[in-house]
């Protein structure tokens, strides 16, 4: 039998298009893969025919209404959370899960034994963890803001300071943080900078928010920014740090505990 | 007495940082509060912690003492009034601004604050409120708020804490009023169960105002509450409204005070209390049951213990217990989850004449061994409460059991994937009424397999790691000490 492969853009949209165009080609679920652009893609395989689907909105938004609809809003989230992970086969999963859910309905996330579903639990609950993680463990600097008008904030923004933050992560978690701060941050103007994805994640004080794409290459002078402390803000800091060195009880110290507990790549200054 | 004149904040920082923390409550947990859309913060049920110190306790709260100037003299604590340590004071400013600046950058949850008392447990509170005020009032911070009051204030005072803070918490000290006669001989039992009590009556009753969707609450001319929006509302609302009305002279004081605006909720987050273990000669029987009765008759949310340091270093006090009294701190911890989680009562576990925790076997599995008539136990059968029992199932590997035998018959290979320890659970389970192999259940041959070494211990170099309590207590600091300030 001739697999088929298809190759769509790494987003959840392009993956939900790639999803829409594998019912219309009908060549068997079974013999049918998804992957995303960008892996492997020099490397063909020499009994399959691949294809290309390029981005339709409209193909990916009928997708998640029947999603949403037949399997449920928590197999929604896992499929987003599932679609911004840094897993190589998670277009595959997905499609294969929603192979799945189409037939059997909302009862398809608890399908433990199966290997997609089962795999597609795994990704969703490594991005949740990564999620949390970040939401509790990175940084904000305030930076006198000159740059808030390369920002487009909207007029009447508040321009007095803006917070920064620059994080690292391995799944595209800045759409999945930003929620959290804004709910607790709403006065504040505020970008979260990811380094690896090059997006950017970006707050008006008083207002919505919303992503920025490759940020890096258009507006390098605010890449920059998320990376320096400002003399106030060193200030702000050696005050935290001389509060944090001194809680420790020493009776009790434990480094590897310490270590244990904080994962290392989150371990800020 | 050494007063730090002209400290900067740095310093002050430091030093009321330092003396904070052996206090062990540092959780941020207890309470989900969206933002309003307006000023800073929200607070997340769960807790958040934002780092660990190098001692492997969570960092959650920015927790500070307001001074530690002290006018008592307990004998556990470095900030006692006859100690030449430096004294610094924090203005309610500086409190406030803190917390704010700190909870921008995501560094914190909130505000712990405690306090020496200085001049005397009124003027103390007094400035605690100030700090709070500012903090709720002028920078309209909505994250979360810790105070720990004094025992010997006011309840006028306490009780307006109480409707700007989380949660609160009134520390008992010692387990024992003999030992707190002799440890701390300016409190008394009485200062400290009063504002305990107090508090306890705050939340009921406005938890049963929340009940009744009642917003606002005045006081009419003929001294009847009245409510708010609802009093022109159906007939059963108007019900609700007399009701109350009915209540005693203490709850319509109580309701008088609640201030205006979305933050009239009095101690959302609960109370919680800690004390000194390792002091005084308290074995764990009578540690327990002053435990059980706390949460029994004050409702209160947290227990906390907390190991004896020697920081005066003095000569009729023990030194510090080391890995021992950690030991015995985690086994309390175990035995205080057994209560609040599991459904024991402290009698399941320690008898007067059995007063102390085996240190070779977690609670659950000694009291397993103990009642081996109550064992092996059908997994398909049992129900939730029996399942708790079992060693190596917890609450929420019993919950996914219950659910999960709705849709079939379970064997030992589904088990240990919906979490069951099957190390320890293997000995006390049949699936389809067979065990897993044959054993011989015997308390002696069942104790060698069970006791308890690198499976919770894990030793390192540095000490203990309390791998379990670290686990299902994430994000709340309950590995410390003994309270400094109050
Ligand atoms: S424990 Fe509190 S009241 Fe007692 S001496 Fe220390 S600061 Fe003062």
């Amino acid at each position: 039998m001739m697999k088929h492969i298809l190759y769509c853009e790494d987003s959840p949209e392009g993956i939900l298009s790639a999803v829409h165009e594998a019912y219309t080609l009908r060549y068997g679920h079974a013999d049918t893969e998804i992957r995303t652009e960008g892996r492997d893609a020099e490397n063909m395989e020499l009994f399959a025919q691949t294809t290309k689907v390029p981005l339709n909105q409209a193909h990916a938004a009928s997708v998640r209404d029947a999603l949403i609809r037949k399997i449920g809003s928590d197999a929604y989230d896992m499929i987003m959370y599932t679609a911004l992970s840094n897993a190589p086969d998670k277009a595959d999963v997905i499609y294969h899960f929603l192979v799945r859910g189409f037939a059997n309905g909302e009862k398809t996330v608890d399908f433990y034994s199966d290997p997609y579903v089962a795999r597609l639990r795994t990704i969703d609950r490594k991005v949740s963890r990564e999620t949390c993680h970040w939401n509790e463990f990175l940084r904000f600097r305030e930076h006198t803001a000159q740059m808030a008008p390369a920002l487009m904030l909207p007029e009447g923004a508040n321009m007095h300071t803006l917070m920064t933050s620059r994080i690292t992560p391995e799944a595209r978690v800045v759409v999945l943080i930003m929620p959290h701060f804004s709910d607790r941050f709403p006065e504040e103007n505020f970008l979260i900078y990811d380094s690896v994805h090059d997006e950017a994640g970006i707050h008006a004080a008083g207002g919505s928010w919303y992503i920025s794409q490759q940020i890096g290459r258009q507006f390098p002078e605010i890449a920059a920014l998320t990376g320096v402390a400002e003399t106030a803000e060193e200030e702000v800091e050696r005050l935290w740090k001389a509060f944090f060195d001194t809680i420790e009880i020493k009776q009790r110290h434990n480094t590897k505990l310490q270590q244990s507990l904080m994962p290392l790549k989150f371990r800020v200054s | 007495m050494i007063i730090g004149e002209n400290l900067t904040l740095e310093q002050k920082l430091e030093i009321l940082g330092d003396a904070a923390k052996y206090d062990v409550a540092c959780t941020s947990s207890g309470v989900e509060r969206k933002g309003n859309g307006h000023g800073i913060g929200n607070a997340v049920k769960g807790g958040i912690c934002h780092a660990f110190a190098a001692d492997g306790r969570c960092v959650s709260l920015l927790k500070i003492l307001m001074t530690n100037e002290c006018c008592y003299k307990c004998r556990y604590c470095i900030n006692r009034a006859q100690n030449d340590v430096v004294r610094a004071t924090f203005t309610p400013e500086e409190v406030a601004s803190l917390t704010i600046e700190f909870y921008r950058r995501n560094y914190i949850e909130g505000l712990f604050l405690s306090s020496g008392i200085y001049p005397d447990p009124e003027e103390t509170v007094k400035r605690m409120l100030e700090a709070v005020r500012l903090l709720r009032v002028k920078y309209r911070f909505n994250g979360y708020i810790h105070v720990k009051t004094i025992p010997g204030a006011s309840m006028e005072i306490t009780q307006e804490i109480g409707w700007l803070a989380d949660r609160m918490s009134v520390n008992l000290e010692l387990p024992t009023t003999d030992g707190l006669r002799k440890l701390a001989p300016n409190k008394t039992r009485e200062t400290i169960l009063k504002p305990m009590r107090m508090i306890q009556n705050g939340i009921e009753m406005d938890q049963r105002v929340q009940q009744d969707q009642i917003h606002r609450i005045g006081v009419s001319n003929d001294g009847m509450i009245l409510a708010g929006g609802n009093v022109t509302g159906t007939p059963k609302d108007r019900f609700r409204v007399r009701r109350l009305s009915a209540e005693n002279e203490g709850m319509k004081n109580f309701m008088q005070q609640r201030p205006d605006g979305n933050m009239g909720r009095f101690v959302p987050a609960g109370q919680s209390t800690q004390m000194i273990i390792g002091a005084t000669g308290e074995n764990d029987y009578q540690i327990m049951s002053v435990t059980e009765q706390l949460y029994q008759k004050f409702d209160l949310k947290r227990v906390f213990f907390s190991s004896f340091v020697n920081v005066n270093h003095d000569s009729d006090m023990p030194q510090w217990g080391g890995r021992t009294i950690l030991d015995r701190e985690h086994r309390l911890y175990q035995a205080d989850f057994l209560l609040r989680f599991y459904g024991f009562d402290v009698k399941d576990l320690l008898t007067p004449e059995r007063p102390n925790f085996n240190m070779l076997l977690d609670p659950k599995c000694d009291y397993a061994l103990r009642h081996l008539e109550k064992f092996p136990v059908e997994i398909n059968r049992a129900s939730y409460q029996v399942l708790l029992q079992v060693p190596g199932i917890g609450v929420t590997s019993a919950r996914r059991i219950v659910a999960a035998r709705r849709g079939g018959i379970l064997d030992f290979a589904d088990l240990s994937r919906m979490g069951v320890v099957m190390k320890r659970a293997v000995y006390f389970i049949t699936c389809k009424d067979k065990m897993m192999y044959r054993i011989n259940m015997n308390e002696n041959t069942l104790m060698s397999y069970l006791v308890d070494d690198s499976s919770r211990f894990l030793l390192t170099e540095e000490g203990v790691q309390y791998e379990q309590l670290s686990l299902f207590d994430f994000g709340m600091g309950n590995i410390g000490q003994q309270v400094s300030g109050a």
